[in-house]
């Protein structure tokens, strides 16, 4: 009997350690013991001054003024760029939301996105789609929790994800009257673009790295000098007119960028 | 050894016996079976999974339970009240008036909201977003002196010497006793009840899902409503009546108010839970699902008819500096009016509408 029961117990401490070990294993391996943290900060502005919704007004082309009441815009297939040229997926989809940026206080925090276990290492740039995805595009919100960027912002008329979108109102006779409503929703698969952000960028395993980006919403309206959305001529558009659509995509490329 | 063993396990069993009996109380349910049967919570195609929380999963007899209690005036301080005055099946979880009545009559500030699929809103409850949860939301009727009006610890009270209820709370939570039962378990239960009413057999589903069809007049009206025809006018209805749910959950102006300033608002809505002075006179998007049932309209009631709401957007409604610019001014022909009512029509789900599973069960 006695011998039975050492061996039972010597089983047992066997059975112990082998559990030990492949535990030690396993967290040594985890994501995060050789990963960092990655915090994109996007802080709005209208030229110089900084974006807010609804709390202020901003002086337009042609004498006209602006309010806002919502802009956002998704980033999808973020990756970041090693010196060698290879690319490390970091972010499938990010929605950008300027919604709650409604003081001074606020746009000068800006909007952050929180990317964790991102491998540790030396990196030359951001690379990232603006909009959606053609491959996410084909998912809706059904395919989500609650929670998830892409949870929102669907036109199901249109099966496909809304990729910016900008809300306010405009003053056309520059006379403090701000009642011409602005909608401009913007998204199709060939609306999709996107841009490498250079930037020499260093993770640090169990770190959090800061980059900093500037978004202007002025550059998403005007061009370059004379060449803007005119608001006594559109006001609206929800991706039906593809000329204005392509204006606007093309204009957000430019007005994202690395500090 | 084995001698040894077994005078353990006796020792074992005749404490733990002795523990027990001085533990249980003359309302000890320990003898009722708790077995409960999990329920997968539902899922409409093309909205985001519905969010339970992990501490209260949806089971058939929590169910079972907060419907009763959903429908049971015992939560009520003169027993005369319950959810189901102010949410009727048959008006899809509404009660048909501008201002909901409660507790002796007592008349609230706003218009009862439709349950229809509440279990998918996860960006607030009430019209102004309060409550963040079914749970959190079901605090409050009880207590409210316009509503039912009963403080909360007689309300556990008259549950725990009650001759049925203990026996359900212990087949829906596995309480040990009656005294376990408790606010938290009751919001949980009728939280539980209210996330299996699911709206997705209207005319509409049925459309999108290949098994009917729109007729002519219903079409036109789709197509006006998501400003899908370059032909046709566009309401921009759907950009806060997003399908399948028709509604974004989000919060808004739609210019039902003229005023001044923001601070003018009658009833601050939004802003008068968060203090954001940009939110004043915004209100939850409510659902048009079975909007043809949930008569009058607007969070005041303030209009009658379906019409009467068309007209409202047509006018672009009254400026304010938070106004949605959404809501702008249409230019409607009488038919494309009555289109877009006999759209609104096919959101009338009378499966939702009829379902046993959701009547009042006394």
């Amino acid at each position: 009997m006695k011998k039975k029961l050492t061996i039972l117990f010597a089983l047992s401490g066997l059975v112990f350690l082998f559990a030990t070990c492949n535990r030690t294993e396993t967290d040594c391996c985890t994501p995060g013991d050789d990963t960092g943290t990655l915090e994109l900060r996007f802080k709005g502005v209208f030229d110089d001054a900084p974006l807010m919704m609804y709390a202020a007004s901003y002086p337009y082309e042609a004498g006209m003024s602006l309010r806002l009441q919502l802009f956002l815009f998704y980033l999808s297939d973020m990756n970041l760029v090693e010196k060698n040229g290879k690319s490390i997926k970091i972010k499938d989809i990010e929605v950008v939301n300027f919604a709650n940026i409604q003081s001074e206080v606020a746009a000068n925090e800006g909007v952050t996105i929180r990317i964790n276990n991102v491998p540790a290492g030396k990196y030359s740039a951001l690379k990232t789609g603006i909009g959606v995805s053609s491959e996410l595009n084909k998912t809706n919100p059904g395919n989500y929790s609650a929670k998830h960027p892409l949870s929102d912002n669907y036109w199901s008329a249109a099966m496909g994800y809304i990729f910016t979108k900008m809300e306010g109102n405009a003053d056309l006779d520059n006379n403090g009257s701000f009642e011409t409503k602005l909608t401009f929703h913007i998204g199709a698969n060939s609306l999709y673009r996107s841009k490498s952000f250079d930037k020499e960028l260093v993770i640090n395993a169990k770190e959090t790295t800061q980059l900093d980006f500037v978004v202007d919403l002025r550059k998403l309206l005007v061009a370059s000098e004379g060449n803007f959305l005119d608001f006594r001529k559109t006001s609206i558009d929800h991706t039906t007119n593809m000329e204005i659509a392509s204006f606007i995509m093309n204009n957000l490329v430019n007005a994202i960028e690395v500090k | 050894m084995i001698r040894v063993l077994l005078a353990i396990v006796c020792w074992f069993l005749f404490t733990w016996s002795i523990i027990q009996c001085h533990r249980a109380p003359s309302g000890s349910l320990s003898h009722i079976a708790y077995k409960p049967t999990f329920v997968a919570p539902a899922h409409i195609n093309g909205v985001p999974h519905m969010d339970v929380p992990s501490d209260n999963p949806l089971t058939a007899e929590g169910i079972a339970l907060g419907r009763m209690l959903f429908y049971d005036p015992i939560l009520s301080a003169d027993s005369t009240v319950f959810c189901g005055n102010c949410h009727q099946q048959q008006r899809a979880f509404t009660d048909g008036k501008a201002l909901s009545t409660g507790f002796a009559g007592r008349k609230g500030v706003r218009s009862a909201m439709s349950l229809a699929n509440i279990g998918f809103h996860h960006q607030g409850l009430f019209w102004d977003g309060r409550s963040p949860t079914l749970e959190a939301q079901a605090v409050h009727p009880v207590q409210d002196s316009v509503e039912m009006n009963l403080n909360w610890q007689l309300a556990e009270q008259r549950l725990q010497r009650h001759p049925v209820y203990p026996a359900w709370f212990r087949r829906a939570f596995g309480i040990q006793d009656s005294k376990d039962i408790t606010q938290h378990l009751v919001v949980k239960a009728l939280a539980q009840f209210q996330r299996t009413l699911i709206s997705r057999d209207a005319k509409y589903d049925q459309v999108r899902r290949g098994e009917a069809q729109f007729t002519e007049a219903e079409a036109r009206g789709y197509a006006i409503f998501f400003d899908t025809s370059s032909e046709l006018p566009h309401s921009e209805c759907g950009h806060c009546h997003l399908d399948p749910l028709f509604t974004t959950l989000e919060y808004h102006n739609n210019g039902i108010q003229q005023v001044n300033n923001l601070n003018d608002f009658s009833d601050k809505g939004r802003g008068g839970f968060n203090g954001n002075y940009y939110d004043n006179g915004k209100f939850k998007v409510p659902t048009l699902r079975n909007i043809a049932r949930t008569a009058p309209y607007m969070h005041d009631g303030r209009f009658k008819t379906l019409p009467e709401v068309l007209d409202h957007y047509i006018s672009g409604g009254h400026f304010a500096d938070n106004l949605s610019p959404n809501v702008r001014q249409l230019r409607f022909s009488e038919r494309d009016k009555q289109d877009l009512i006999a759209f609104l029509h096919t959101l009338t789900d009378s499966i939702f509408l009829n379902n046993p599973a959701f009547a009042n069960p006394f």
